[in-house]
């Protein structure tokens, strides 16, 4: 995912390296404000369209508000 | 949720890491940000990131250059970020993040995948319910 780092990122990058703290990932996501629940089943349904819109080669990142975290 | 489902997504996710199908996405990070901010990871936070980020999933150096030499290249393709927003089965929002030099080629697909399960793309701007938000985790903390 492409990110804009701001200066704060920057900023606590800087402090985790002088305590030898060692970054393995860091990024931007988008959370979803509201959650909602959803059933077994229609997660499934769900997870199709995420699991396809993934695979694509052009989609960098997929962000949904179910209450399962992808 | 299920315990179930929590399980499979589980095992899905594993799979995906060996099957290095993130590869593509990472070095297409690394592209962009070499092309925007130079290719010196030292002078360029966005880059270093990238870079970092691709090497927690083990992306090979030699992936991880080419993806920085890409940025240069003749043929450096144009890379636009674009967003689209869209519903899914059962109402469900959906935010996807795109990169692409091809526009046409990406809103088509996105389109076609949502159709495809009775859902639509929606409006640029209507799913205000989805805040960006910066995150870092610490997956592996030597102290």
């Amino acid at each position: 995912m492409p990110m804009p780092i701001t200066p704060i990122l920057e900023h606590c990058h800087q402090r985790w390296r002088k305590r030898k703290i060692e970054v393995t990932k860091a990024n931007l996501e988008r959370i979803p404000n509201f959650r909602v629940e959803f059933t077994e089943d229609q997660l499934v349904e769900i997870e199709k369209l995420i699991d396809k819109l993934e695979e694509d080669d052009d989609v960098q990142g997929v962000y949904n508000e179910t209450l399962h975290k992808h | 949720m299920g315990r179930a489902f929590e399980y499979r997504r589980a095992a899905k996710e594993k799979r995906w890491d060996k099957m290095s199908r993130i590869f593509p996405k990472l070095a297409k990070a690394i592209t962009m940000a070499a092309k925007d901010g130079g290719q010196d990871p030292d002078m360029n936070a966005a880059l270093r990131t990238a870079i970092q980020n691709a090497k927690a999933q083990n992306m090979p150096k030699d992936n991880i250059e080419s993806a920085i030499k890409r940025a240069s290249g003749k043929d450096a393709a144009d890379f636009t970020e674009i967003n689209y927003e869209g519903k899914g089965p059962h109402g469900v929002l959906v935010f996807v993040e795109c990169a692409t030099d091809n526009s046409t080629r990406t809103v088509a697909n996105v389109k076609s995948y949502f159709n495809k399960v009775g859902g639509s793309l929606v409006p640029t701007g209507s799913l205000n319910s989805c805040s960006a938000e910066s995150g870092f985790r610490i997956s592996q903390g030597v102290v």
